[in-house]
């Protein structure tokens, strides 16, 4: 059952390569959630986020972002889109400025670099954005892809494990920033993770993939009853199908 | 010099179960081996054109004294402005604002990287080889200008393809589509294309004759644009 303040939906969602890795996905986020995907590694959650995020056709069903179905409609679902992009597929013949100026050129005047500032300035990550991405560090080229994503102002922003890497003052001043943004309902967050931590005390609610589908749906209240073992409660949780 | 102290340290032998000096000598091989190429194919050059001692020292001299200086000044522009990178700047700093222009420049970045002289040395090694005997030195300066710019366009020809690629994968979660990115490339490639035409025809057709100039001419434009259209068009760009 969809609701009128979907920012994202999907329907009988199957996604992979020329198999189906996650099959019959069913998504309904609204605006102003954190919601963090879990599962084992090779489960299918960066092919999800891919697919979520366009850079993957769907093998099967629709998804609609802001209003706009993806497969009808290519460009106006990825202006309501902030997709964190991994270190590895960052330009790396280009400066950091250099990549936020694309972006922000991209997004026309939806961009609001006070916004970004803001992120930019908690971190201290000025001077570090004059720097080739080549020569960034891992957690250097986290943050840019996660500013890249905050450039449109997005109202789902997508991101792929995107706290590795981080120092632990930047994850935190990240974290709560998100978690800030995200009650003032700016955006919703869905963000792939292994950090039980992350979830436990931010997330709104946990889908667990496993054995090729979305296994476990997990509330705020099942996460709270878990009590700092959240490891426990999934398996227990998958154990009891 | 001072490149082979540091890859002692810290290039790819320093892991090897070898003595300090092997590991300079490893180095010193590697990075001396072009040089003593180019010196010594000048050599032989020189000596088939019949050159004199005096002629042919006198070359080897100023190709030594040029490659340092080459070495120098392409070391303290990279420094000098990005000491951290291993990709030369084909630009200076733009400003900063909001702009598409960085996706341009950082083809030609590519390129650039591409290009360093040690490939281009390698490269010209067999259009050396072939040179007949009785080439005229009027033709041989030719040549070492037509070389790079053959060599420009075919390294742009060659990164197109990937540069289309790697671009299409960082912004595909973007509303920017394929159609908008060729149309923020093409006219900078015919610009630059051209400007290389107008460069290599006149020595072309007097290098290889008006005839067979025109014609090698024609066979060049022919094969950049059927690949330029492939790429543009994007059949030769593998997907993301």
């Amino acid at each position: 059952m969809s609701t009128t303040s979907s920012v994202l939906r999907a329907q009988g969602l199957d996604i992979g390569f020329k198999w189906p890795v996650l099959s019959a996905v069913n998504l309904d986020m609204p605006m102003g959630v954190w919601w963090a995907l879990l599962g084992p590694n090779g489960c299918g959650k960066t092919t999800l986020l891919d697919t979520l995020a366009g850079r993957l056709p769907a093998l099967e069903g629709d998804i609609v972002i802001g209003g706009h179905s993806l497969k009808k409609n290519p460009v106006s679902p990825r202006r309501c889109l902030g997709y964190a992009l991994p270190p590895e597929r960052l330009p790396q013949r280009l400066t950091g400025r250099e990549c936020l100026d694309v972006f922000a050129s991209i997004n026309g005047n939806r961009t609001d670099s006070e916004y970004i500032q803001t992120l930019i300035d908690e971190w201290s990550f000025d001077n570090d954005l004059q720097k080739f991405v080549d020569r960034m560090s891992l957690g250097m080229r986290q943050k840019l892809g996660i500013l890249l994503a905050l450039a449109g102002q997005p109202r789902i922003l997508i991101m792929d494990e995107s706290l590795n890497g981080l120092d632990p003052t930047s994850a935190l001043k990240l974290k709560r920033f998100l978690r800030r943004q995200v009650q003032r309902k700016t955006f919703s967050v869905l963000m792939a993770t292994h950090a039980l931590d992350v979830v436990d005390q931010y997330a709104d609610r946990a889908l667990v993939c496993n054995t090729g589908r979305i296994a476990l749906s997990l509330d705020r209240t099942d996460l709270d009853q878990a009590n700092g073992r959240l490891d426990q409660l999934i398996a227990q949780r998958l154990a009891h199908g | 010099m001072l490149r082979i102290g540091s890859q002692v340290t810290l290039g790819w032998p320093a892991s090897l179960a070898l003595t300090r000096s092997a590991r300079f000598l490893i180095i010193w091989c590697q990075a001396a081996g072009p040089v003593v190429l180019m010196l010594t194919l000048t050599a032989l050059l020189a000596w088939l054109l019949g050159a004199d001692f005096r002629t042919m020292m006198f070359a080897l001299i100023a190709i030594f004294i040029a490659g340092i200086l080459a070495g120098l000044w392409s070391n303290a522009s990279a420094v000098q402005h990005y000491p951290e990178s291993r990709y030369r700047r084909s630009r200076p700093e733009v400003e900063a604002g909001m702009s598409l222009k960085p996706i341009k420049h950082d083809l030609h970045a590519f390129v650039a990287f591409k290009m360093r002289p040690e490939v281009l040395a390698k490269a010209a090694v067999p259009f050396l080889l072939v040179l007949p005997n009785q080439v005229s030195i009027e033709v041989l300066l030719m040549l070492m200008l037509l070389i790079p710019a053959l060599f420009y366009a075919s390294f742009l020809m060659n990164a197109l393809p990937e540069f289309f690629r790697l671009t299409r994968s960082w912004l595909s979660s973007t509303p920017v589509s394929f159609h908008e990115l060729r149309r923020l490339i093409r006219r900078s490639l015919w610009l630059r294309f051209g400007l290389i035409g107008i460069f290599t025809a006149p020595m072309l057709i007097n290098v290889l004759g008006p005839g067979s100039g025109l014609l090698t001419m024609i066979l060049f434009i022919a094969i950049l644009t059927l690949w330029l259209e492939a790429v543009l068009r994007g059949f030769l760009v593998r997907p993301v």
